[in-house]
């Protein structure tokens, strides 16, 4: 990929130009947060002038590795105050791979209240008009734009949360059924993509050849066949992740005792029956919807699913645990297709639902609704919608909804809501959302498997979580798939890949030194935008409440500092 | 001695027949240890799993006790 696509909203002219030479060779997350770091005053107000908003799939986008076209989005976030990168899957990256585009940068904001679509192609990019999509929900614009220009376009787009700009909307992107059901959705980039007034984006490849060939192409395609032969046989792959989905972790969670329930207070529920993996599994094959779904062509986890209703008619795609988890048992909400009713409308609506769902668990804590009250969540999601001053207090996150309710068990870092794990079991993750310079973001370094919820001779827990840390960066730059390669395996496949695929040698050293890189790069980024390790803490009511039968968090936050010292000092 | 089981993800293809949606009691002897449970319920072996009592990760040694909620799963991953 050597091209950077400048979409300048001030002045309405795209420009296509050469990628700077020191950037060749970073994608996604590396290249989103380098861009921001470079180009954005860290002190910028979120949603103005200077802020802008990069998309950019990873390194190895629209080549034939496997579980490689994750697409990052990236921006001074108006939820955190810091950098963010959220990524997300479906085709568009695919189809930026193969037309040699690194980014997509919208910079600057237009004079007019119009609202607008880019349209790229090979010959460039442009800029329509769409003032009809105005307040339109993710599927109308994505359904619409299919509709006119084919099915086989790469979309990106923001609903009505975007559009107005609220703290949690998400940045939605297509699947290759063109369901906007792929979000990169934490950190409210869609309200970045908000203030600059663009509505949507899609990529026409047509033209192009459908892969991206290798430096080394004999060789790439070889270990791409040994690595695809790899992950196949990988358990959670055959037995948990095609099969059941995310939400088949559901009931291990509750077990573990980390699964948020009645917004943090426990972390497990006899309830969490109802709103399992299996049994979501169970009504889809019994509706026929299609679990072993693939977000995008060639993906060979499959991890997502279509869900239907009683009806039989689709609902809703990648029904996933995070939702299950802050929409349902964070909630009391035990009804597995109220819960679909919820993502169905917050994939529409686009807005985060690890945030939605913890901005009401906030607000039924209150006492503003009762737990459980599924009708009035639904209710609650059409007033988001329409920009009702309550739709907008809980669109606008956790934090914002705990300080207007007046709450003080507000479960957020840095203004983040806590994803579904209380790290007062998962304590390596935990740590992550304590220092991550993201947030409290289960992507940016969650400890695969149960090594975490076992303290006993595990050493240094924060340094496993800073190791997860660096490797997230890693693979977030390539545009992995982390369910094909996860943070506590071996980086040898994509080091393998890099060296082929770039025609030069590339150690699982460098991968590490190049996560190090990017993390050093936002924890720069987000010092100088004022926020510092002073913040790198647990919400306060957790230190304070043991969950129950009694657990408190067992690392001290000097063992947190310590750990993390090198990074955070060469950061400022 | 009894035991309480609960069987979660594709291990719920190995539930005895006419159990609850997710956990049963099972009979035991003194001294069976968990890896018992699976042959009693013809788990293969090489399944990958991880094994909880009340909780507590445990290993497919340990000797079972009267009143043990063990708790069968795949290693976790995802979210």
């Amino acid at each position: 990929m050597d091209k950077l696509c400048r979409i300048h909203m001030d002045k309405l002219e795209c420009e296509l130009a050469p990628i700077p030479p020191e950037l060749k060779y970073l994608g996604g997350r590396g290249l989103c947060s380098t861009l921001i770091a470079n180009e954005v005053r860290p002190t910028c107000y979120p949603l103005g002038f200077e802020n802008k908003l990069v998309i950019a799939p990873g390194i190895l986008a629209g080549t034939v590795s496997p579980c490689s076209q994750r697409v990052s989005v990236g921006a001074k976030s108006p939820l955190t105050g810091g950098i963010k990168e959220a990524n997300a899957g479906g085709t568009f990256g695919q189809k930026m791979g193969r037309l040699g585009l690194a980014a997509i940068v919208l910079e600057g904001k237009p004079e007019t209240d119009q609202l607008y679509i880019a349209h790229i192609n090979c010959d460039g990019a442009r800029l329509e008009v769409a003032d009809d999509l105005k307040g339109s929900g993710n599927y109308k614009v994505t359904e619409a734009l299919r509709a006119k220009y084919g099915n086989h376009i790469g979309i990106v787009t923001i609903g009505p949360a975007g559009e107005m700009r609220m703290a949690s909307a998400s940045v939605a992107m297509a699947d290759q059924d063109g369901i906007p059901a792929r979000h990169a959705a934490r950190g409210g980039l869609g309200a970045v993509m908000g203030s600059k007034s663009v509505k949507a984006i899609f990529i026409d490849d047509t033209g192009v050849p459908k892969t991206v060939p290798a430096d080394n192409d004999k060789t790439f395609k070889r270990i791409v066949k040994e690595f695809i032969a790899v992950i196949k046989e990988r358990p959670r792959v055959k037995h948990r992740l095609h099969r059941f989905g995310t939400a088949g972790l559901l009931l291990a969670v509750n077990e573990l005792n980390s699964l948020p329930t009645r917004n943090f207070s426990k972390g497990q529920t006899e309830m969490a029956e109802r709103i399992a993996g299996e049994s979501v599994t169970e009504l889809i094959n019994a509706r026929g919807g299609q679990t072993g779904h693939g977000c995008y062509s060639g993906c060979i986890i499959r991890c997502s699913n279509k869900f239907n209703d009683k009806d039989g008619s689709h609902l809703t795609s990648s029904f996933e645990y995070e939702t299950l988890a802050l929409m349902g048992s964070n909630c009391e909400i035990y009804d597995i297709d109220a819960i679909a009713k919820m993502d169905r409308l917050c994939d529409d609506i686009g807005i985060d639902t690890i945030e939605t769902g913890g901005a009401i668990g906030v607000a039924m804590e209150s006492g503003f609704l009762s737990f459980g009250d599924h009708r009035r969540v639904i209710e609650i999601l059409h007033e988001i919608r329409k920009g009702t001053p309550l739709g907008r207090v809980i669109g606008n996150g956790t934090a914002i909804t705990g300080k207007v309710f007046g709450v003080e068990r507000v479960p957020t870092i840095k203004r983040q809501c806590l994803p579904g794990w209380d790290p007062r079991t998962a304590v390596a993750t935990g740590i992550t959302f304590m220092t991550s310079p993201q947030g409290a973001d289960h992507t940016a370094g969650r400890l695969q498997g149960i090594m975490e919820f076992d303290l006993l001779d595990k050493g240094n827990i924060a340094a496993l979580s800073k190791d997860m840390q660096m490797r997230s960066c890693f693979y977030d730059t390539v545009g992995l798939c982390h369910f094909a390669d996860g943070t506590t395996e071996s980086i040898e496949w994509q080091a393998k890949l890099l060296s082929a695929f770039s025609g030069k040698t590339f150690s699982e050293d460098d991968a590490m030194k190049l996560g190090e890189t990017i993390l050093r790069t936002e924890i720069g980024f987000n010092t100088a935008a004022g926020i510092s390790d002073a913040q790198d803490n647990l919400p306060e009511f957790m230190n304070k409440e043991p969950l129950p039968p009694g657990i408190t968090f067992p690392v001290s936050q000097e063992e947190i500092t310590a750990t993390f010292a090198g990074l955070k000092k060469s950061g400022s | 001695m009894q035991i309480q089981v609960k069987l979660m993800d594709i291990f719920r293809d190995y539930l005895p027949p006419g159990s609850d949606v997710s956990k049963f009691i099972l009979d035991c002897q003194t001294n069976d240890r968990v890896e018992n449970i699976f042959i009693i319920l013809g788990i293969p072996d090489d399944l990958p799993c991880v094994i909880l009592c009340h909780g507590q990760i445990i290993e497919k040694d340990r000797l079972l006790a009267g009143g043990d909620v063990i708790a069968i799963f795949s290693p976790i991953f995802g979210g």
